[in-house]
């Protein structure tokens, strides 16, 4: 997925950087290596949860809550059980899920997340309005939808890491991240 | 056009550049954990728990396995002391003279109603205070020899027996298929004779064991030298007692009582003769063992045999543990099981 390595959301570059390997590298303490995976992972794992919760006030929370547990828990990773990034999205997934879970929230999305990426004033009217279209269209899918669709375009993993994160194959990811994609595309033309 | 994916990139929700501030605070602090209201948190020591929790099992392992095996020793202590009370419950009186007694001033007792009891019974007479005392002699001797020497150990046995004034009341050897195997010899020594007996004895081969044992039977001794005494002077009353009879009746009666008694004089006699011969006559018993080759192993044998059993104790130990363990950890983790399954489910629903 190139975006994946790409994608900095107004993070600093040393934020941003993309590191690949296991969580505990040679000349690195978990502490270090942890750090790391939270430079190039934060803004991926705000975007997912804030995608589930629709809440800016309650992504903050659950993302600062998916760190401090990912942190305390560091040295239980383990590499055969897939990559960092899906060790991570898995804790911070339960959170979220538990933050649904105690609020009972899911429709109503008091305060929009700012978009930190939002275009100037120069832009053509046309690209806001084609967000808009697709803000539209992800707040009308299914939850179980919607989280597929931030899993791979807000929090950047592959399919296989898509599976481990919610206990599925690989293939089966790819064919509801697929179905997922094309239900938002036809709810988007629907719109328009 | 962009494309559904590039729009997608572009509405990804972006943290607040303070909370982006607030979580590189926190990074840099290591994630703190949020102070609860109203909960006191619990801080857990920062070692890691694997080597002490190793430690600690260990150590109440060897505890549980040291007790299991103090308990054993006492165990074996206590049937030790039953089997020394039961060998010193052999001294002491029949109270039995009492039931003789009255066995005889009945005119219809039988003769056999009148036989003295063949063992007192314990807790009987010790007979205090009397001078002297009638102390029986045992001594056991384990004699460790070459099989082919046992012939001559034999005769030499009888040889010192007979100079020492005893004779021996029993004596075996054992044959195997090649040469002897075994030997077992009952001596009788006259008392003063015990000592340099036993010292002609242990020159004969290696002293295996030699162990020597006496019990006072005293009380057992005077009982029936009394009870002869009253058996004797009762016959002498019957005979007096006979000599006036007028009647038939009255004639047989005491024959009849006569015959009792004068049975029961004989038994008496033959009792007190055979515990006076116990006590002049000092009791050796001899057994013959093939030398083993590998004596002077013997404490290496010790020790392995040893560190068998403990292993054997610890084996035992592990599977008494495993017994309630393993039910208790294969229940724990179908209910761990069924809690995380339940716990999946529940997030899951708050998806649906």
């Amino acid at each position: 997925m190139k975006r994946r390595d790409q994608r900095s959301c107004g993070m600093s570059e040393a934020i941003a950087a993309p590191v690949s390997g296991t969580f505990e590298r040679a000349g690195a303490s978990p502490s270090e290596a942890f750090e790391a995976l939270y430079r190039r992972s934060f803004p991926r794992v705000y975007g997912y949860v804030a995608a589930m919760l629709r809440d800016r006030a309650a992504a903050e929370e659950v993302t600062a809550q998916a760190f401090e547990r990912a942190y305390r828990r560091r040295r239980s990773f383990r590499a055969s059980r897939g990559t960092e990034e899906a060790w991570l999205f898995g804790i911070a997934r339960n959170a979220a899920l538990d933050e649904l879970r105690r609020r009972r929230r899911r429709a109503a999305m008091e305060h929009e997340p700012v978009d930190l990426t939002a275009p100037g004033a120069e832009e053509q009217a046309e690209d806001a309005l084609r967000r808009e279209a697709v803000r539209a269209a992800l707040a009308r899918l299914e939850p179980r939808e919607r989280e597929l669709v931030a899993l791979r375009f807000f929090g950047g993993l592959s399919h296989e890491e898509i599976g481990r994160v919610l206990g599925i194959s690989p293939s089966n990811a790819g064919t509801r991240v697929h179905r997922a994609l094309e239900k938002l595309r036809r709810e988007c033309d629907e719109d328009a | 056009m962009k494309t559904l994916e590039d729009v997608l990139e572009e509405i990804t929700p972006a943290p607040d550049p303070d909370f982006v501030a607030d979580m590189e605070r926190r990074m840099e602090m290591g994630f703190p954990a949020p102070e609860k209201r109203g909960r006191p948190r619990i801080v857990l020591p920062s070692f890691r728990p694997r080597p002490f929790v190793a430690a600690a099992a260990s150590t109440l392992l060897a505890l549980m396995v040291a007790v299991a095996l103090t308990q054993e020793g006492r165990d074996d202590a206590g049937s030790g002391a039953v089997v020394a009370q039961e060998a010193g419950s052999f001294a002491g009186d029949a109270g039995g003279g009492q039931v003789e007694e009255r066995a005889l001033a009945a005119p219809d007792a039988t003769s056999a109603e009148a036989l003295p009891a063949p063992f007192p019974p314990p807790n009987a007479d010790l007979a205090p205070g009397v001078r002297e005392r009638r102390v029986e002699r045992v001594a056991n001797l384990i004699l460790a020899g070459d099989p082919d020497e046992f012939d001559r150990v034999s005769s030499a046995i009888f040889r010192i027996t007979g100079n020492r004034g005893g004779f021996v009341t029993q004596s075996s050897l054992t044959q195997g298929e090649d040469a002897f195997t075994g030997g077992f010899f009952d001596l009788r020594v006259p008392v003063d004779q015990l000592q340099p007996a036993l010292n002609d004895l242990s020159r004969l081969a290696t002293v295996r064991a030699r162990t020597e044992s006496g019990t006072d039977v005293t009380g057992t001794f005077v009982s029936l030298r009394d009870r002869l005494r009253m058996a004797r002077a009762l016959r002498t009353s019957l005979l007096r007692r006979l000599e006036l009879a007028t009647t038939e009746a009255a004639v047989q009666s005491l024959q009849r009582r006569l015959a009792i008694v004068g049975n029961r004089i004989t038994g008496l006699r033959s009792q007190l003769r055979d515990a006076r011969s116990r006590t002049e006559f000092a009791t050796i018993t001899v057994e013959l063992v093939n030398e083993d080759p590998g004596a002077s192993d013997s404490e290496t044998d010790e020790a392995l045999d040893d560190a068998v059993g403990s292993l054997e104790d610890l084996a035992n130990f592990l599977i008494r543990a495993l017994g309630v363990l393993l039910p208790a950890t294969v229940i724990g983790m179908a209910v761990w099981f069924v809690a995380r399954g339940a716990r999946r489910r529940a997030r899951e629903r708050s998806l649906a």
